[in-house]
């Protein structure tokens, strides 16, 4: 690798890479279940860290790793809470649909806080280059957000799905640094709506094998056409998926360095319906396969566009931060990897 | 790879201030490291020399990603030169690093990852055809009543059970055979409206509750008896209960092994279903059994489920794999095969 100093020579588009292999994960994902089962849940904060750190640590752009820090500890204290509110939830609605409620409530009324949460762990646990990345605590605009979007989302009816993917993305992407330098996102809003009219037609192709193995009140095939239909919402959310994912790397940038992601619905379908398949079948068995193919096939469908050395000039956010101890303490509180 | 002697490392040096990568070897000097950087004016490297090794951290072995030394005041180093972990080990003071090396010999040999999974489909495999069934009647016998009477009450209200006077709504035909068959009976029995549906179950506080339409499709008081002497085997066995631990007990394994919420409705459906047609199929039994020992024909059962499954729309009973009662059809079919034996 050459240092090379920083200029404005044109920008060149590099791939990443990821070294990650199916053999070599599965041992480690094995153990993780082994030691997780054997106690009840509780190393699985620690398996979490070990596969990210094997995924993370496979990802190379321009000869540099990404690694991911995440302390288990604060893992397993996320998963306690959300697990605590789940199994209130799901417990209190066979007891009692007043208890339901009230933990639906609090599972809905928090989930923008669990979502900034969630988001400002895992990113400010990955650096690339021994730099951070973050995720500005903005509690408010992850509520404005949410709140938004449902109500866009009831008020048409579920047509305005799309638009609330889209304000998510804005939300999300425009919160993002690497260092102290912030993501920003542009994109057309209508560009997710071309993705989410497509992914329905998956949807209506299962429910119509549906309804036809109904309406012709076909015995033996009504368990096809429960398949049928689960395929199909499927099929749909990975088609959304791959979709999403390109108009959110396509419209960020990071400073001058800009992203393009290729991945290809149709594939994206193809791997997502193998894989649930294969897992079904082999008991779960298939699942590390189906992580490293489904990530190999996303990271490398990624490319990163710069010009020599426009990472260098990008510092990590210590440099500038006065952090305040008060602040601190009560952020420290709640650091905890909220995600299941 | 290292090729410049046992103490020199080649890698590439990150600051932690700028997302600079700058190629550098790592140099080894007794208990102390220094980096040095290629292709930069020896000056810079000044900055970077003499850290005690006690006070640097490698990380753990992941396979093959590179090796990570990190020094106290942030500097971080990237090698995938195998030969370091073993030149900073055999140090007289080694550098801290984190091993949980028991597990770490599993992911180190296929032979004992290829028995952990084995391992984990006959644990999962076991757990689903012995162990959940087994501490499921177990954990249900200890179910306190009081629980049992909150969970009635609130699957009463769910289900929104319309209760209705025999007296006031059965004909009186209906009405003398619904009574006679409750003389033999251990059950709190209940009719409700059920949107004129011929149906009958149980809730875990012991009440059974039948319809109107079912209790007037009967031919006889035997009848009667036999659906409430099926709902009662239900009751004896504490099928209800044990359901709910099963199906828990099936979401918990599937959340354990997926790592996540989503993926447990399709599997848990296909395989809890399989728990609860093997309660139908017990609750059968009892019903066959108990009516034999009044001295009753046990067939009347397979009477009122043909009756009943004649007054249902035919998809109701095309579901094999996903429903959770047996098909009338074979379930007649056993009644009438254990009832020959």
């Amino acid at each position: 690798m050459k240092d090379i100093p920083s200029s404005a020579s044109s920008p060149v588009s590099h791939s990443i890479v990821f070294h990650g292999k199916t053999r070599e994960f599965f041992k480690i994902w094995i153990v993780n279940i082994v030691l997780t089962i054997l106690t009840l849940g509780i190393y699985s904060a620690w398996g979490k860290v070990r596969s990210k750190k094997y995924l993370y640590g496979n990802t190379e752009l321009l000869d540099s790793r990404f690694d991911y820090h995440g302390d288990p500890i604060k893992i397993l204290k996320g998963r306690l809470l959300v697990g605590a509110l789940f199994i209130g939830y799901t417990l209190g609605g066979k007891i009692s649909p007043a208890v339901a409620a009230v933990f639906f409530a609090i599972l809905l009324g928090l989930t923008p806080w669990i979502i900034v949460r969630a988001l400002a762990f895992n990113l400010s646990n990955s650096s690339y280059r021994n730099i951070r990345f973050g995720f500005k605590i903005d509690y408010r605009g992850s509520y404005v957000t949410y709140i938004k979007s449902l109500f866009i989302t009831l008020i048409s009816v579920g047509l305005g799905t799309p638009y609330a993917a889209y304000l998510h993305s804005c939300f999300r992407l425009n919160r993002i640094r690497f260092g102290r330098e912030y993501f920003q996102f542009h994109a057309d809003s209508e560009r997710f709506f071309s993705v989410f009219i497509k992914a329905l037609l998956f949807y209506a192709f299962g429910i119509a094998i549906f309804v036809a193995v109904i309406l012709l009140k076909a015995k033996a095939i009504v368990a096809i056409g429960f398949v049928t239909l689960y395929l199909g919402m499927i099929a749909a959310g990975a088609w959304i998926h791959a979709g999403v994912a390109n108009l959110n790397a396509n419209g960020s940038g990071l400073k001058d360095v800009r992203f393009h992601s290729t991945l290809s619905g149709w594939t994206f379908v193809q791997i997502y319906l193998t894989n649930f398949l294969a897992c079904v079948f082999t008991l779960g068995l298939a699942i590390p396969w189906a992580i490293v193919r489904t990530l190999r096939y996303r990271i490398e469908n990624t490319k990163v566009i710069l010009s020599d050395g426009a990472f260098d000039a990008l510092a990590a956010d210590s440099i500038t931060a006065d952090d305040s101890t008060k602040a601190d303490a009560i952020v420290d509180f709640w650091d905890m990897d909220l995600g299941i | 790879m290292n090729q410049l002697g046992a103490s020199r490392f080649k890698g590439v040096l990150f600051d932690g201030r700028f997302a600079k990568a700058r190629p550098a070897y790592l140099i080894l000097s007794g208990s102390t490291l220094s980096f040095e950087l290629i292709d930069s004016p020896p000056a810079e490297s000044a900055f970077y020399t003499a850290y005690p090794l006690r006070e640097v951290r490698l990380s753990e072995k992941v396979e093959n990603v590179p090796r990570v030394i990190e020094t106290s005041d942030g500097l971080r180093f990237e090698t995938t030169d195998p030969l370091l972990e073993s030149a900073l080990t055999s140090r007289a003071q080694p550098v801290l690093t984190h091993h949980w090396s028991p597990f770490r010999r599993i992911e180190n040999s296929w032979r004992l990852a290829i028995g952990s999974a084995i391992a984990m489909t006959a644990f999962i495999v076991y757990s689903y055809l012995v162990l959940i069934p087994r501490y499921s009647v177990e954990l249900a016998s200890r179910v306190p009543q009081k629980v049992r009477r909150l969970l009635s009450a609130s699957a009463h209200t769910l289900m929104k059970l319309d209760e209705r006077d025999p007296a006031a709504v059965l004909s009186e035909t209906a009405k003398s055979r619904f009574e006679d068959a409750l003389n033999d009976l251990r059950i709190n029995v209940r009719v409700i409206e059920f949107n004129r549906l011929p149906n009958a179950f149980m809730l875990p506080d012991g009440s059974a509750y039948i319809s109107v339409r079912l209790l007037e499709m009967a031919q006889s008081s035997d009848e009667i008896l036999a659906v409430l002497l099926h709902e009662q085997g239900h009751h004896v066995l504490d099928h209800v209960i044990q359901n709910l631990i099963e199906s828990s007990s099936i979401s918990a394994l599937i959340i354990l092994i997926t790592g996540g919420t989503e993926w447990t409705n399709v599997p848990l459906l296909l395989l809890s279903s399989n728990y609860s047609r093997l309660h139908e199929s017990q609750a059968d039994d009892y019903a066959v059994l108990k009516l034999k020992e009044k001295g009753k024909d046990p067939r009347v059962l397979a009477n009122i489920l043909e009756r009943m499954a004649g007054g249902l729309p035919p998809e109701v009973d095309s579901f094999d794999v996903l429903s959770s009662h047996p098909s009338f059809k074979e379930r007649i079919a056993r009644i009438r095969a254990v009832q020959a034996n």
